[in-house]
């Protein structure tokens, strides 16, 4: 790998992306593969899934690097939503979704525990952490139902047996306080932590 | 087909999308208002940074999986493999840059191949796109890059560029009154490498009708470049008029 793709910012290796660079894909691949599969396999639980995810989701930065927009946010933000959402319509698959939902009630008091566990040695897993610890606990269990468990708001509103208007308002609230969190905490700024590697 | 939601139903699902819990015709309304609501599509935006932020759970990505992408790329059609430099357009010329252009009767025409045509596209493609979004940043910061080399572009009509070049190739350029072209034509960057009795013109880019900001790749020993105008969709060698070039000194 060049020094120079090591330095080099995110938008300028998608620019390199899109001139046939392999290097400067492995590059974003090493900056960003691991939040991208971390995500994957919190939301699928099963590693072949989430590394078929992760795979679709760079072989289209591949194939389609002007879909990143920069200024719409960091080229993390983007391959975090890609990754997300390609789980998501996995998740929802009906098949999978009935054996997750199975597994998920045996599963859900472990949540919290887990997403400790797996973030507390990262300095702004700590701030994120944090954070989450601060939102109102309703407002927590719907965004963590609806992200990391991939339900629509109409399904955390039955899980949460909560009026779907309030679960959405949680999770505006949520975000919203999040956000603000850590950018007081210094560990977020507008353009993103990861704009620049 | 549901209700059809209001603008204030539709702004208040931003958030629940941004974590993709919108499903349904809900969603689909949903997306067709983000296409006509820019202010609202940058909202998204930014609640969706923030659900970046609660997916900070970094495992180490499995090498197996990256080794599974080298092998798709490599099974994708042979250009995407293939590095840029190795297709670029070289051409000898006997004189230097002043006299490029009544030697580039005697350059050897390369014919373009459907998958340099591919990449070109591809090229185009990703220059338009990021340079509608961002690409004078991008510039920006690589001029104040300490590695990369600043040129200016000169011309007796008024118009001037300025071309930035890193150590890898990667360039931006940067133009100013540099007039519109008519339909069939196209301004075109060449790099001059090689020796300097002997120069090489190589095709860094074409840069279309209307060019304010480009990237370009170009090799990374280029002493100089030019700007020509060339019937579209650009040429093997620079037949065209001179529109602005310089060397680095």
């Amino acid at each position: 790998m060049s020094q120079d793709l090591r330095v080099a910012s995110d938008v300028q290796l998608v620019v390199a992306i899109g001139r046939f660079h392999q290097a400067a894909l492995a590059e974003v691949y090493r900056r960003h593969a691991g939040a991208s599969f971390g995500l994957a396999l919190r939301i699928l639980r099963t590693r072949p899934l989430a590394e078929d995810v992760v795979q679709e989701v760079f072989l289209r930065l591949w194939n389609d690097p002007e879909k990143f927009d920069p200024v719409r946010g960091s080229l993390r933000a983007y391959l975090l939503a890609q990754t997300h959402g390609r789980s998501v319509d996995l998740v929802r698959a009906e098949s999978a979704r009935r054996t997750r939902e199975q597994r998920e009630a045996r599963r859900r008091p472990e949540v919290s525990y887990d997403l400790e566990r797996e973030i507390e040695q990262l300095s702004l897993a700590e701030h994120v952490r944090a954070a989450l610890a601060d939102l109102a606990e309703p407002e927590r269990d719907a965004i963590e139902l609806a992200y990391f468990g991939g339900h629509s708001y109409r399904e955390v509103a039955v899980l949460l047996d909560q009026p779907e208007g309030t679960v959405k308002s949680r999770i505006r609230a949520g975000l919203a306080r999040l956000r603000d969190s850590l950018v007081a905490s210094g560990a977020t700024a507008d353009a993103g932590p990861w704009a620049e590697s | 087909m549901g209700r059809e939601l209001t603008p204030r139903e539709l702004h208040d699902l931003l958030a629940v999308h941004a974590l993709d819990a919108v499903d349904g015709d809900e969603r689909d309304q949903l997306e067709e208002w983000l296409e006509r609501t820019p202010d609202a599509l940058e909202e998204l935006s930014a609640l969706r940074e923030t659900a970046a932020l609660l997916a900070h759970v970094d495992t180490e990505a499995p090498p197996e999986v990256w080794t599974r992408i080298e092998e798709s790329l490599a099974e994708e059609p042979p250009p995407l493999a293939v590095p840029m430099h190795r297709r670029r357009l070289t051409m000898r010329v006997t004189a230097g840059l002043a006299a490029a252009s009544a030697a580039a009767a005697t350059l050897t025409a390369v014919v373009l191949s459907d998958e340099m045509s591919r990449q070109e596209d591809r090229l185009e493609s990703v220059t338009r796109s990021v340079r509608t979004r961002g690409m004078e940043q991008v510039a920006i910061a690589a001029m104040a890059d300490p590695r990369a080399r600043t040129l200016h572009l000169e011309s007796t009509s008024g118009a001037t560029a300025t071309v930035v070049t890193m150590t890898d190739g990667e360039g931006y350029l940067m133009a100013v009154h540099l007039p519109r072209l008519e339909r069939g034509t196209t301004y075109q960057l060449w790099a001059v490498t090689g020796d300097p009795d002997q120069p090489a013109m190589v095709s860094a880019g074409v840069l279309g009708r209307d060019v304010e900001i480009a990237a370009f790749r170009a090799p990374g020993d280029a002493r100089g470049f030019m700007i020509t105008t060339e019937d579209a969709p650009g040429s093997n060698s620079p037949h065209g008029a001179h529109v602005l070039e310089g060397s680095f000194t």
